[in-house]
């Protein structure tokens, strides 16, 4: 376990010095690192509780989910401002989450479709119809408020399934047919 | 007196009882984990190569987190981080006194 976290982490570090590199008023946490990786071991065992088979690993949408929720609890980011309101670890969860899932999606596609297939190099995000916002936007700043709702909160399962359509879109959109990754007969 | 000697021997061989029995029930618990555990990476590991590092191998639960469908312990090489946000959105204005977000 230790290994991935390690990984993840080190994204979490380079997202985090863009942001902080871009704004001074945004600072980064390293001793956060403990924080974040019990919360990715406490949310990992608790979604185990939820699957039929407790034996086989999560997903990749489930562990995205888990690495956002994460980045959001340890509160990596700090900033603050008097007129605004900082939402800056709920944008990094989000690409820090996002980032893990395609690495293992173009390797899911590799495997499946061999070497020569096309990577995935962003995910694809619809403009909403009612006005002209960005998905992203929508997807961290709903992560934003189920977080600061108090009856709401962040919730992995909901967050994952998501982030499975969200690839679902994105391989339709690059002419890949979604279920060429189905686990099963 | 005889009859408190004979009683206080009596409760005495119980508590040793009772002792004894939960030493013996604490050392089976102990031999069935082991049994299990060992069950369980013989499952786990079966396959496992001899030049897995140590770590590795002593971490099953490295392998339920990494599920790419590589080889056990296969180590999942470096993520590229893809930014999709701006600067200008790290900050969102706070909220108006009827709950609206601008």
């Amino acid at each position: 376990m230790d290994q991935l976290i390690d990984k993840i982490w080190d994204i979490v570090k380079i997202g985090a010095g863009n942001i902080c590199a871009k704004d001074t008023d945004i600072c980064f946490g390293e001793s956060k690192k403990e924080t974040f990786k019990n919360w990715v071991e406490r949310l990992y065992d608790n979604l185990l509780e939820y699957m039929e088979d407790a034996e086989k690993p999560l997903d990749r949408h489930k562990m995205a989910a888990i690495f956002i929720v994460a980045v959001i609890k340890a509160e990596v980011l700090e900033g603050e401002r008097r007129e605004a309101v900082f939402v800056g670890n709920y944008i990094l969860a989000a690409e820090v989450g996002l980032s893990y899932m395609r690495k293992v999606l173009n390797e899911k596609l590799e495997e499946k479709l061999g070497v020569e297939t096309k990577n995935i190099e962003r995910f694809y995000f619809p403009k909403a119809n009612s006005c002209p916002t960005d998905y992203f936007r929508i997807f961290y700043r709903n992560l934003y408020f189920a977080d600061t709702n108090e009856e709401w909160g962040l919730n992995p399962l909901d967050i994952a399934e998501r982030l499975f359509l969200l690839e679902y879109l994105t391989l339709e959109h690059n002419d890949i047919e979604p279920s060429i990754l189905k686990e099963y007969e | 007196m005889r009859e408190q000697t004979l009683m206080s021997l009596v409760l005495l061989f119980f508590l040793i009882l009772l002792v004894a029995n939960g030493l013996v029930s604490k050392k089976q618990k102990r031999l069935l984990d082991i049994r299990l555990r060992q069950h369980n990476e013989g499952i786990l590991f079966a396959e496992m190569p001899f030049d897995i590092g140590g770590e590795c191998y002593q971490a099953p639960v490295f392998f339920k987190m990494h599920n790419t469908g590589k080889e056990l312990c296969e180590d999942i090489g470096e993520i590229e981080y893809i930014a999709y946000s701006e600067v200008s959105e790290y900050w969102m204005k706070k909220e108006k006194k009827n709950g609206s977000i601008d």
